[in-house]
């Protein structure tokens, strides 16, 4: 229920917060006496799995042998699948206080959810999961190489902004929720004989995961960091920057259990005398596991948080021009996440209203379409961003993409 | 700010009411599910199958139905021994004065049984002494015709003063194994009789006592768990009989149909291992089929009584009296009684020893080797016309499977066959709900052929592949729930190489079928 409680505050909160929206830049001089940022960024994306089989994975639903096959064309021999997830709530305080260097700072707390998931695959794993292992009889079924990451942590900081920069700066505590660690080794190889007689295979691999009762399951700290600095373009021209580092930190996991199987194993069929007299693997208590020489290793662990760094440019409300540029690049590192980058324009609609278009790259995905619009008031901004707009509308993308931010100075 | 609150408020519930449908695709899963090779050694105990000079099987098959010796035919029951002793009028005894010097005679129990000696081969005497005088007394135990290696059997008790509210007793128990027993009494012309001797003296360092009638002296024997090894005497005219029933289960899964089967010999053969003369008599052959239906066999054995001389020689090379009667199809109805395929196969006999008395004058002898039997001996050869032989047998199962979760909604299996026995089969499942009412029948889309179609192999064989598909239909799995009960029935036929009529065929040696069932089922992936 927690859990559940926790998904559904990051996609309430959150269906939030693109890289786009990131780069708003308000007023320098901002003398507000409280700050709430609200924010939250939904995306999830294939490589491969067109959301004609990503929706009904994600939300339920019939897949169809034509759909199928028509993923099966996009697939390369190693594809991404992954989810980002999380919701941010930020609330800054302005101190009483005459001293001016002092006021300059907004102490605050910071709370986030995260969730971040990422399959890397080949696609005869593809293949084996939609079409079963009769579509191996003769072949190779080689799954090696295989990776599954997933991460359910939240994290409460106490952070400080520069009233005129914007920049933050949060040292956060680390609860993981949930950890899970999978990778098929370099031989992970199933055969299967034409005759559907026989099955051999090469099982290499291990499969991690937190089995602590305990609702953190593990605990450490992290450093998210957003830093504001102006570029000179030319003598009179400057823009400003934005440089965020977020989850820069580590957590110590206890019951951290691994599984370790590295073995190998011909299988034709049970005897007649084994199926009457349940004998051998039909026996009561055997045990699968224990035949395949599967060890079972306990112990505390020191897990690197998947950092993610990102370099964007702010747009300028205050600029009276129409059109002003976007762009930005983030990495993040956890697996078969690709380095992202985006580039296109803002376009002034009015004083209040800005909108954006972008080409991007990277991520668990391609080439996708990304818009954003930020609507302004006097205490309040609102913004709202997809990574993916075709994701949103088409069949046809590669993933689904929605980000909100909401801002509130008072 | 309500507003605000009200809005998160509907947010909340409306996402809280969500629920993930069900994802679900199908998929083709297959496995092996059975590999094995069958042969007739899997059927039944190898030994009974030989090979004959042709190349072909034989059924050589024997069966013990009577076995019985010398401690079926004598038995010892535990028996006590009491000799007392009192004076009849009181007198001084001085110290190492004999009290008393007695034998006395028992009789053994042993019902149509006349025993003159035996040789124990296990067992047991306790012996127990009671001394009613103030001095201590000496007993000496003698057995009278019991040895040991020529030694007589002679045991010694001291015994400590007692009196007769409390007489002082001493006890021991010793191993009767290997002690030798004549029967016979005092005078030697009695059976089954045990003489016990028993010599008291007072202490000769004790004190002059005095004994008076009141005080018993008493001695107790008690023989017990006696086997013996050797007997000789007569042993009475015992009968011995039975009817022993030989329970061929696998025949109880013929179903309909028959079956031809050619030039079946049945031997039943009596030794006598004693030095007993007796008489035998086979009283029934019977076959009882599934149907109800029993043949018994005619035969001039039935009822004939046969005598048997004693055996010779002693128990190192006993030369056993037998005698053997044949039964086949030249002079019984042997082959309707096996073609009847009963599983339930009743042989019964009689066996009386001494049939005309005491004719050896209590001369009778037993050893530990001697042994009587009777002893069925069935060849032929293992040649048989089958014609719709079905066979059917019925497994119980549990097979479940939930259809909101991952499930198996079709498919087929497919049995590839290498068939190395001259004989064709179809094969039906059928699949029962708890009562027993079909659910579906799945018949296999091919025969399993006979070898006589077949090529031959490395080893000689003729050998036929064939490739049987059992489709399991959606309709079959949305019920798999209720099936309860899985029946398998092979309608065998032994057709010519152009299968236009059955034919008598012969089983090879190292006829075999080797069997590779495997599955492929459409499988529906929910989560």
């Amino acid at each position: 229920m927690q859990s559940t409680l926790s998904f559904l505050f990051v996609v309430w909160v959150s269906v939030l917060q693109a890289q786009m929206l990131n780069g708003i830049d308000y007023d320098s001089s901002n003398a507000a006496k409280f700050t709430g940022i609200v924010s939250g960024n939904l995306v999830y994306g294939s490589s491969s799995l067109t959301n004609s089989m990503l929706d009904p994975l994600a939300f339920g639903g019939f897949i169809s042998n034509q759909v199928k096959e028509n993923v099966q064309k996009n697939h390369k021999e190693f594809n991404v699948i992954g989810l980002e997830g999380n919701a941010f709530a930020s609330l800054y305080f302005g101190t009483k206080t005459s001293n001016p260097k002092l006021q300059r700072w907004m102490p605050g707390v910071k709370y986030s959810k995260q969730y971040l998931a990422s399959l890397v695959y080949p696609t005869t794993l593809y293949n084996l999961a939609f079409y079963g292992n009769d579509y191996f009889l003769g072949k190779y079924c080689n799954v090696s190489n295989t990776k599954l990451q997933y991460l359910d942590f939240q994290t409460l900081g106490f952070s400080v902004m520069d009233r005129k920069t914007q920049s933050t700066l949060s040292l956060n505590l680390v609860g993981m929720n949930n950890a899970q660690n999978a990778f098929l080794g370099e031989n992970m190889n199933f055969y299967y004989t034409e005759a559907g007689d026989s099955l051999y295979g090469i099982v290499q691999g291990n499969w991690s995961q937190s089995k602590s009762p305990a609702y953190f399951k593990g605990l450490g700290a992290s450093v998210d960091m957003n830093l504001r600095f102006p570029v000179t373009l030319n003598e009179d021209k400057y823009t400003t920057m934005e440089l965020s580092i977020a989850n820069l930190g580590f957590t110590v996991m206890n019951d951290y259990r691994t599984l370790t199987i590295d073995t190998s194993f011909a299988f034709g069929g049970y005897t007649i005398s084994q199926l009457i007299n349940r004998d051998g693997m039909l026996a009561e208590g055997y045990s699968i596991t224990d035949s395949l020489l599967v060890e079972t290793t306990k112990k505390s662990k020191w897990m690197a948080l998947p950092a993610s760094i990102m370099l964007t440019n702010v747009l300028d409300l205050h600029k009276k021009d129409v059109l002003q540029p976007l762009y930005g690049f983030k990495m993040m590192l956890i697996a078969g996440y690709v380095p992202y980058v985006y580039g296109g324009l803002a376009v002034k609609l009015g004083n209040n209203v800005h909108t954006g278009l972008c080409a991007s790259y990277g991520g668990f995905t391609g080439f996708k379409i990304n818009a954003s619009v930020s609507v302004h008031a006097k205490k309040f901004n609102l913004g709202i961003a997809s990574e993916n707009v075709l994701g949103l509308m088409l069949k046809s993308g590669f993933g689904k993409s929605l980000q909100i931010r909401l801002r509130c100075d008072i | 700010m309500k507003k605000i609150g009200f809005i998160l408020f509907c947010s909340l519930v409306l996402l809280t009411s969500c629920k993930k449908k069900d994802t679900f695709w199908q998929t083709d899963l297959s496995a092996p599910i059975v590999n094995d090779t069958l042969d007739l050694s899997k059927l039944t105990a190898d030994s009974i199958l030989v090979g004959n000079g042709s190349g072909f099987l034989d059924l050589d098959f024997t069966k013990t139905l009577i076995d019985f010796g010398l401690s079926d035919i004598v038995s010892i029951p535990d028996t006590e021994v009491v000799q007392t002793f009192h004076p009849n009028f009181t007198l001084n005894v001085p110290p190492g004065f004999d009290v008393f010097n007695q034998i006395e005679q028992y009789s053994i129990n042993i019902p149509n049984v006349q025993l003159k000696k035996i040789r124990v081969f296990g067992g047991k005497i306790k012996l127990k002494v009671y001394n009613p005088i103030a001095t201590g007394v000496t007993f000496d135990v003698y057995l009278p015709g019991v040895e040991k290696n020529n030694v007589p059997f002679h045991e010694t008790f001291t015994v400590g003063a007692g009196d007769n509210a409390a007489p002082a007793v001493v006890e021991a128990e010793l191993n009767l194994a290997g002690y030798e027993m004549d029967l016979r009494g005092t005078n030697g012309i009695l059976f089954n009789t045990l003489q016990s001797q028993v010599v008291a003296k007072t202490d000769v360092n004790g004190p002059t006592v005095s004994v008076s009638p009141s005080n018993v002296f008493k001695v107790e024997a008690n023989l017990s768990d006696i086997s013996v090894d050797y007997a000789r005497g007569y042993f009475g005219q015992q009968v011995f009989s039975d009817t022993s029933s030989l329970n061929l289960s696998y025949l109880n899964q013929i179903a309909s149909g028959s079956l031809d089967l050619n030039a079946i010999q049945l031997n039943v053969t009596v030794s006598n291992g004693l030095k007993v003369p007796l008489k035998s008599k086979l009283t029934l052959v019977q076959n009882a089929n599934a149907n109800g239906t029993s043949v018994n066999l005619s035969a001039p054995c039935i009822g004939q009584e046969l005598f048997l001389s004693p055996a010779t020689g002693t128990w190192n090379n006993l030369q056993s009296a037998t005698q053997q009667v044949n039964i086949n199809s030249g002079n019984s109805n042997i082959e309707q009684v096996v073609e009847n395929l009963g599983s339930d196969l009743k042989v019964g006999y009689v066996v009386e020893l001494n049939p005309l008395g005491n004719v050896n004058a209590g001369w009778d002898e037993v050893f530990s080797t001697s042994r009587v039997k009777v002893i069925m001996h069935a060849q032929m050869p293992l040649q048989f016309q089958a014609d719709q032989l079905t066979l059917v047998d019925t497994f119980q199962v549990n097979l479940t499977q939930n259809t909101s979760k991952t499930h198996v909604v079709g498919g087929y299996f497919t049995l590839d066959v290498s068939n190395a026995f001259p004989m064709q089969s179809q094969v039906k499942m059928s699949f029962l709900d708890a009562s027993g009412n079909m659910i579906e029948e799945i018949i296999g889309d091919a025969l399993i052929l006979s070898a006589l179609t077949g090529s031959l192999n490395p080893n000689g064989l003729l050998v036929k592949n064939s490739k049987v598909n059992f489709q399991a239909t959606p309709q079959l799995m949305s019920h798999v729930n209720d099936v309860k009960f899985i029946g398998i029935e092979a309608i065998l036929d032994t057709p010519n190489s152009s299968g236009t009529s059955n034919q008598m065929v012969s089983i090879p040696v190292g006829a075999f079928m080797h069997v590779k069932l495997k599955a492929h089922l459409q499988t529906e992936i929910v989560y």
